[in-house]
């Protein structure tokens, strides 16, 4: 029962925080979504905690849950304040049941399927994770190990390089895998354990399961908001919460890159409805999920980057256009006069290709890692390849376009080539552009679905979209 | 709101759409859905036939024998080993870094067995290189050999042909192991099975029935053991979506229907949901076993039933000889996972252990007063117990008084 409610206020503290903020956000908006505050609620409330603990030890002697839970009640408060508006509020609640109401019986059935498919796999996935001690290489080797020193000591305690700790006798710093990794991850199990009262390796994960409910609300009501109908954006958020991969990396607690994921995909989300609608609170999401993006782990800061160009797209498509042809001419320069190798953010950046495509298309297009979802993205573009550039889905277009490019250079132009053909990183980048990619397939979808009707085209699936 | 929109189809049916449609043609008596799952049926029918029949040998309902050489039936030709229950254990490779195994078989016929199989198990996969050898009635003078894709999965598969030199009577195996072995490797046994489309059909289905259990690698690699699948369950489905796909258009164009998408994405959705039963069968297995491991259990009854619940115990003796955290730990030992693995369990305590892949030996200097050491079988360091000194390769020393050593190769020490 103790640990019940201790999970319950990991959990649920920061989600309603977050949840609260993003509410106040979306009073800017005409149409808020309540739906779309509890998706953005988690990650954000999530990353406000890890946040307020930094803070906490930047101050106090040692954390305690009182010390990290005060500041975060207050800032609950603060949101519920700032938030306050019954109405709208209330007109989404008014909106969402009109929008059941209107919903045929049979795609009623339809929503009510997903609905269950959903519930029964994050159900199995969080008593996994409940049940499992930490299973992942990286899980053990780089980021619970700080968590497991930063919660017995009650403070954030440096990690340093081997060589720096052979170099010292302080007994206070410590060394793991990856030293300099960044500490939202860990700080958020500490959170958890300081809510339990105890380290439990397997009850730590409780953000794990969380976050992927918090992707599948976001997402929804993303895709929502695109126009599509309850049943066809349920039945959408199903096909992403059912990516086998997508699904290890909640069973399989302990690692980061489902938080990436989930960032870089509601960060993504975010900025291409503001390029369609050019609304403040859309612009404030996707520049806090970007944040997020950064503050998770060191590739964060490139996932970031590939969203810059969407958001100068957005403005002037001209421009935006030449930016990226300037970045991909400079690409092509560096690989034939730039020095062979050059490290950033500890990445070999090499100019002599690596061919890791055999096990690439292996793990992407023959083994069920991501079932169809590989197929259907060629199939979509090429479909749709007239469109991609234009007015309308232009921002979205170069944001994964910049995606892949930063997945290309990676897998076939670094040092993690080598973790490719070793199939170690085969999967997991391409899991942090996943969420991102599956709404800009969405989008391709509802743009083909409205050019067809717009030009008197044969038919739509009416059934599943307004 | 819009009004229904009555359409005609191509035969004067009609159909009224419901509210919020923008148009809709149906076409044909069949309902779309129905159309959908004929096409994808028997699509996927189509494919599965083109593989078995790729896989039968020729053989309708029985073909030859299948031919299974356990593994205590096997015999050292390098390296170091023995036979055990039924498996052969290879404990070591040569000093060339080279190991074999070999065994006689009832001579029979390549041609008809296309397919070798290999139950292995223990080694780390990605330390060795694996090789299959064979020797023919017609050419006894000489081997021939397949590589074997190896990622430690329990069965390793080598399809062969006549290009492959698998071709006239074979007299004798042999696995051939290079690199490295940090641990045993276990062959448990070499299978020739039996061609037939009976036996390929009951094979494809077990190979996509077989579960996938959580591993180290799963995080990585969930579906690892696809690898030896004739045909993968997603290409078979994804073939299958495009020739169902192409013949919808045929029959539409054929047929004069008008092209409806919902046929489309009702074949694509099928297709889903068939990989998506079958993962979410697995999740299931998978928590069934989880539950069985794990329910009920504290944090530390939960590593006594993990896998590695050896290490986790022998963990727990050094930190029962060590001083309350935070003491200063190396922890030395030749096999990365061993010391990565075994320094968490030793957190919160201050434990250093060299992430890179090689060994790495720490200076004498590094080792500093007070600082504990762990050498876990180990080769880069000696303990002298007599005069009480680790002892470097290259001669030099540091006094050192030992603490633990619950058994051969394991020793914790402290500097002085």
């Amino acid at each position: 029962m103790r640990d019940l409610l201790g999970v319950s206020l990991s959990v649920g503290l920061p989600w309603i925080t977050g949840t609260l903020w993003v509410a106040a956000l979306q009073r800017l908006s005409k149409e808020p979504s309540w739906l779309l505050s509890a998706g953005y609620g988690y990650p954000i409330g999530a990353l406000a905690t890890t946040l307020v603990m930094r803070t906490v030890d930047a101050f106090a002697p040692a954390w305690s849950l009182t010390l990290v839970a005060a500041p975060m009640t207050l800032l609950a408060v603060g949101g519920y304040l700032m938030g306050r508006s019954g109405a709208s509020w209330s007109d989404a609640l008014t909106r969402s049941r009109r929008a059941y109401l209107d919903t045929p019986a049979s795609l009623r059935v339809l929503l009510w399927i997903c609905t269950a498919l959903i519930a029964i796999r994050l159900a199995g996935l969080a008593v996994e994770d409940a049940l499992r001690p930490l299973l992942p290489w990286d899980a053990w080797a780089q980021w619970a190990t700080k968590a497991i020193v930063w919660y017995r000591y009650g403070r954030m305690l440096p990690f340093v390089s081997p060589d720096e700790w052979l170099a010292t006798d302080d007994p206070m710093r410590f060394m793991d895998t990856h030293s300099g990794y960044p500490a939202t991850v860990p700080l958020l199990q500490v959170w958890t354990a300081l809510c339990l009262g105890r380290w439990d390796e397997s009850l730590i994960n409780a953000p794990w399961p969380a976050m992927a409910l918090a992707l599948g609300l976001a997402f929804y009501a993303q895709v929502r908001r695109l126009g599509a109908g309850p049943a066809a954006a349920l039945l959408c958020t199903y096909l992403l919460l059912s990516l086998p991969f997508l699904d290890i990396h909640v069973a399989l607690a302990g690692c980061a890159d489902l938080f990436m994921a989930a960032a870089y995909g509601l960060a993504a989300m975010a900025l291409w409805h503001w390029a369609r609608a050019r609304n403040r609170a859309d612009a404030a999401l996707a520049l806090i999920m970007a944040f997020a993006c950064i503050a998770l782990k060191m590739e964060g800061i490139f996932w970031a980057l590939t969203l810059v160009p969407a958001a100068i797209v957005a403005v002037n498509r001209r421009l935006g256009f030449w930016v990226m042809g300037l970045v991909a001419g400079a690409a092509v320069l560096y690989l034939f006069f730039g020095p062979p190798e050059i490290v950033i953010f500890g990445y070999r950046l090499r100019t002599r290709f690596a061919n890791v495509s055999q096990p690439l298309l292996e793990h992407l297009l023959v083994m069920d890692n991501w079932h169809l979802l590989w197929y259907a993205t060629v199939a979509m573009v090429v479909a749709n390849y007239r469109r991609l550039l234009g007015a309308r889905l232009a921002p979205m277009s170069v944001t994964m376009l910049g995606a892949f490019a930063f997945v290309f250079v990676v897998f076939f132009y670094s040092s993690a080539a080598g973790g490719v053909d070793e199939e170690s990183l085969v999967n997991r980048l391409p899991l942090h552009l996943v969420p991102a990619l599956a709404f800009y397939l969405v989008l391709l979808w509802r743009t083909r679905q409205r050019s067809s009707a717009a030009g008197g085209a044969r038919v739509s699936p009416q059934q599943i979209g307004p | 709101m819009a009004r229904p929109v009555p359409v005609a189809s191509p035969r004067g049916e009609d159909t009224r759409l419901s509210a919020g449609a923008e148009s809709v043609v149906v076409g044909t008596r069949e309902p779309w859905w129905a159309i959908a799952a004929s096409l994808f049926v028997a699509a996927v029918a189509l494919v599965v036939a083109v593989v078995v029949a790729s896989h039968s040998g020729g053989n309708a309902l029985e073909g030859p024998p299948a031919i299974t050489i356990a593994g205590d039936q096997f015999a050292l030709a390098r390296g170091g080993g023995q036979a055990s229950e039924g498996t052969y254990v290879l404990e070591s490779l040569d000093a060339s870094g080279l190991g074999i195994v070999s065994a006689r078989v009832h001579a029979f016929a390549a041609e008809a067995y296309p397919r070798v199989e290999w139950k292995l198990r223990g080694a780390d996969a990605a330390a060795v290189e694996l090789s299959f050898l064979w020797r023919t009635l017609e050419q006894p003078k000489r081997s021939f050999r397949a590589p074997i894709e190896w990622r430690g999965e329990k069965v390793a598969s080598v399809g062969l042909g006549p290009r492959d030199g698998w071709s006239g009577t074979i007299t004798g195996v042999a696995l051939v192991v290079r690199g490295r072995l940090s641990q045993p490797l276990i062959l448990e046994s070499c299978t020739v099975p039996s061609p037939s489309a009976a036996a390929a059909v009951g094979e494809i289905a077990r190979q996509w029935s077989v579960p996938f259990p959580f591993n180290g690698r799963s995080i990585h690699l969930p579906f690892d053991a696809e690898r030896s699948n004739y045909a993968s369950l997603l290409i078979v489905i994804a073939v299958a979506q495009g020739l169902a796909t192409a013949g919808y258009f045929l029959l539409a164009r054929f047929r004069r229907w008008p092209r409806d998408p919902r046929v489309l994405g009702a074949i694509f959705l099928i297709g889903w949901l068939v990989l998506d039963i079958r993962w979410q069968t697995n999740l299931w297995r998978q928590l069934a076993q989880t539950v069985r491991q794990f329910a009920g259990k504290t944090a530390d009854e939960k590593h006594l039933a993990a896998d590695d619940h050896a290490l986790f115990e022998l963990m727990q003796q050094v930190n029962g000889a060590l001083p309350a955290p935070p003491s200063r730990i190396h922890f030395l030992a030749d096999n990365r996972v061993l010391r990565t693995r075994g320094a968490f369990f030793l957190y919160p305590q201050n434990v250093y252990h060299d992430p890179g892949r090689e060994r790495h030996v720490p200076n004498p200097d590094q080792l500093r007063s007070g600082d504990y050491a762990l050498l876990l079988w180990y080769s880069g360091l000696r303990y002298d117990r007599e005069h009480q000194r680790l002892l470097w390769p290259d001669g030099r020393d540091k006094p050192a008084d030992e603490i633990l050593s619950p058994s051969q190769g394991i020793l914790l020490v402290r500097t002085r």
